[in-house]
């Protein structure tokens, strides 16, 4: 696919002069849908024309950075007359580049200008892209190679260190992924998104007070913010702080309206309470879930699992497995397995562990031994359905 | 290459003024220095002589006699040198008299003068205007050839204090230039600073940048430095019409931790400067009201210490003097960094840079300029910052190595250009113990030589 600029226009202005400005194609979005999504996979920069902030630019510039990676000099934003919550929004992503759009010729040539850049790998602009791309495949073996090879250059880059953070936390390596967050909000304090990604993942290791500390920063310094106020939502459900959970819930979709985040927060309330049903049904509407509810979901597929209720593990697996992020699938496709395992379904669990080793990019220790088992139980059915015939 | 205009603002006029008296002389200086004019007095031909070759004055005012000789001899005299024969005379005639008007005959003078003090100051600036501004020694850029150079500033890097890099710059910087340095720490790393302001009190100067931008290599370097941590509060007056907005940045700025005290009309705020202007570390205008800024700076002035910074958001390239300037569109990003310098004090910082003065790092910084022109002092550049008055630089550039050999060259004036971002500044070299006369012949050589090669 040739790289392209993806140009999202909220303010519905003719973009004629931009298209003079870049020999570089354009392509217009407008929001996430379907091929929206494909255009922004396949472009290394993003034009936003805005002035004022919408869930659809949110999804927008949340799609692009987990597709090309965390490269805030990737995106401009062009603005006439900004209100507080756009520069607030921007101000979310790292982006700091705010132009007039009659400096739309100059800005796109200066975007055309990082292609070289993007498209090479020993270049933080290339390194951040190769591995928003391992991650997207979720290719486990391959985001290892790639986080391995820019951890040097991350050392005084929180760009670098953001992403390489996102790699660890695609293999799974938490502590790893909060050291490296924590030194990209030392090198740049105003760095929003590290300390979201702090948050979440004290949550995902169960150290609900720290990330509690980490989310009520974010809350005060992006007020307007409803994935931060989803967040907290989270954090406050986690301990069992319902009402309180219920408000900040209420307070997110009257900042932002329905998102993936916040039905994420509804769920996990849901599930804190013991309401199956209502998480189940709002999973639904779901996607690109992260690593707190898709740990969730994997604990609670296992419980169902081992208390002989496989089936209904295996219906939540197949949900589950719809909705999260790519990185995240292997770790559903194997609890999958191991649920068929329980329920002496082998040719089956044998399936998904196919689909398992193809998501994870390789094979690994943990499924070479699952399979086996699974080779041995099956010869040994099969032994005995002979000895019995 | 493009002609810019000197603006006459930084142009020194010297005036070599011969009287056959001391105290008419020093009257006549008192008039002419309260006018801005450099004056130099002669009370004989011999001095008269030497003052010329010492200092190519742009005009000579003089008595019609004084010792030794009169206006006609010091015109046949100036007229026997080339360089020095276009200097122009005004011959102040004191008296009506035979003796008095009989040398002046058959000798062409810029004026012949006869009346009050006053209105011979008003012919002095006739005269020095008929100059086109200019001195009637200078030689444009494009008689070398020349026009973009080079700059090269000296300065320090002190230490790091929450997310700024503090330095010592001795530049006007009053918004938001890119300034490329070389960290004189062995890595041959260069580094663009962006953003830079500078805080300035009676006794302190430092510029600050902030790090959030800076990566890899060009970032490394900075953890050598001190660690200044500073307690400062972060009062703002926040200024903006706008009902709505105004709600949206007080929410947002508290959140970052600033008092924000909102104003939507500018008498209250100008009230409450006048009252307690210590009440507030900085004054934000989000809207670049011409009027509300004035009185706002006049508030402002009046504080002795303790003065509120001001930062005003500007539409287009614009920079304001005594304030710093963030144009539209503005990033929150820009505008936290600018608050948070904006509320701190440079006096803050004296005492660390003192105690930490063992760790800190040269800085070499570059920056580009417009070669306008030299004249009998110095020369005249058009950069893309402000530079401070009586700070130091090196043009990087072989013909100004042979004009001023070995020379630091001091900023001496520095004017904004009214129509856009640019300012004219003008520097000087040190003579040493060469005469001006000199070293303009000097210059001319240069110049002729340079023809005389591109023509072969």
């Amino acid at each position: 696919m040739p790289d392209c600029i993806a140009v999202a226009d909220f303010n519905q202005t003719s973009s004629s002069d931009l298209a003079q400005g870049t020999t570089i194609p354009l392509k217009k979005v407008q929001g996430t849908s379907e091929s929206d999504k494909q255009t922004l996979t396949e472009s290394f920069a993003l034009v936003v024309v805005a002035d004022d902030r919408s869930q659809a630019l949110a999804e927008v510039l949340n799609h692009f950075f987990h597709d090309r990676g965390f490269f805030p000099e990737s995106v401009v934003i062009l603005s006439e007359n900004p209100s507080p919550q756009l520069l607030a929004e921007a101000f979310s992503f790292g982006i700091e580049s705010l132009n007039d759009l009659a400096t739309a010729r100059d800005t796109l040539k200066a975007l055309e200008d990082q292609l070289p850049d993007c498209q090479n790998p020993q270049t933080p602009s290339g390194m951040i892209r190769q591995i928003a791309r391992a991650i997207r495949r979720g290719d486990q073996a391959e985001i290892l190679s790639q986080a391995d090879a820019a951890l040097a250059m991350a050392t005084h880059d929180y760009r670098l260190c953001y992403q390489v953070g996102r790699a660890r936390e695609a293999l799974g390596q938490f502590t790893p992924a909060l050291a490296l967050y924590e030194r990209a909000i030392k090198l740049n304090s105003h760095f929003c998104l590290g300390r979201l990604a702090i948050a979440e993942g004290l949550l995902v290791l169960g150290k609900t007070e720290a990330a509690l500390k980490h989310a009520t920063y974010l809350g005060a310094s992006l007020p307007f913010s409803g994935t931060v106020r989803a967040l907290l939502a989270a954090i406050q459900a986690e301990l069992g702080q319902f009402d309180r959970a219920r408000d900040l819930i209420a307070e997110a979709q009257s900042m932002q309206g329905p998102s993936s985040k916040i039905l994420e927060a509804q769920a996990q309330l849901a599930l804190a309470q013991g309401q199956m049903k209502e998480a189940f049904q709002l999973m639904d509407d779901m996607s690109e879930v992260g690593p707190f509810f898709a740990a969730k979901l994997n604990e609670l597929g296992i419980k169902l699992s081992q208390a002989n209720r496989g089936k209904s593990a295996l219906a939540l697996y197949q949900k589950a497995h719809r909705i999260v992020r790519p990185e995240l699938k292997y770790k559903i496709s194997l609890n999958a397995a191991l649920a068929c395992r329980r329920l002496g379904d082998w040719d089956k669990s044998l399936g998904y562990l196919q689909r398992c080793e193809k998501e994870f990019g390789s094979s690994f220790t943990k499924l070479e031994k699952i399979r086996a088992s699974l080779q041995k139980a099956k010869e040994r059915d099969a032994l005995q359905k002979r000895q019995a015939g | 290459m493009r002609s810019t205009n000197i603006t006459e603002a930084i142009i020194p006029k010297t005036i070599l003024v011969c009287v056959g008296k001391r105290e008419r002389g020093i009257a006549l200086q008192t008039l002419l220095t309260a006018r801005g004019y450099r004056v130099i007095m002669a009370l004989s031909l011999y001095d008269a002589q030497n003052a010329v070759a010492q200092e190519l004055p742009h005009l000579i005012v003089t008595e019609s006699s004084f010792e030794g000789g009169h206006a006609g001899d010091l015109h046949d005299r100036l007229q026997e040198h080339e360089l020095i024969a276009k200097i122009p005379i005004l011959v102040w005639v004191v008296k009506k008299t035979r003796d008095e008007l009989a040398p002046l005959v058959n000798r062409t003078f810029a004026a012949v003068f006869v009346g009050t003090n006053g209105e011979l100051m008003a012919k002095i600036q006739d005269i020095l205007r008929s100059q086109e501004g200019l001195s009637p020694f200078f030689l444009g850029a494009h008689a070398f050839a020349i026009s973009d150079v080079n700059l090269v500033h000296e300065a320090a890097a002190h230490g790091t204090s929450q997310g700024f890099l503090i330095t010592s710059l001795e530049t006007g910087i009053n918004y938001h230039p890119i300034f490329t340095c070389t960290p004189q720490s062995n890595e041959g790393v260069t580094t663009k600073l962006k953003q830079g302001i500078t805080l300035r009190d009676k006794q302190n100067s430092i510029t600050v940048f902030p790090l959030d931008g800076l990566v890899g290599a060009e970032r490394a370097w900075t953890d050598k430095l001190a660690n200044f941590p500073i307690q400062n509060s972060k009062k703002v007056a926040l200024y903006l019409p706008d009902t709505e907005k105004i709600v949206g940045w007080t929410t947002l700025l508290s959140g970052q931790g600033f008092q924000a005290s909102p104003f939507q009309d500018a008498p209250s705020l100008v009230g409450q400067l006048s009252q307690n202007p210590q009440r507030f570390d900085c004054v934000f205008l989000l809207d670049d009201s011409r009027t509300t800024l004035a009185a706002v700076q006049e508030q402002v002035r009046k504080a002795n210490t303790g003065a509120p910074t001001i930062v005003v958001a500007t539409r287009g390239a614009v920079t304001i003097p005594d304030a710093i300037s963030v144009p539209y569109p503005i990033s929150l990003g820009q505008v936290l960094h600018t608050l948070e310098a904006a509320c701190r004090k440079a006096s803050h910082y004296a005492p660390l840079i003192k105690q930490a003065s063992h760790q800190e790092i040269s800085l070499i910084y570059h920056s580009s300029a417009r070669f306008l022109g030299v004249d009998e002092a110095g020369g005249y550049l058009e950069v893309r910052q402000p530079l401070a008055v009586e700070s130091t630089m090196h043009i990087e550039n072989q013909l100004f190595a042979e004009m001023f050999p070995g020379q630091s060259l001091k900023i001496t004036h520095c004017h904004k250009a009214p129509d856009d971002d640019t300012w004219q500044v003008r520097f000087e070299a040190s003579l040493g113990v060469q005469s001006k006369v000199k070293r303009w012949e000097r210059i001319q050589g240069l110049v002729q030589h340079k023809a005389n090669q591109e023509a072969g």
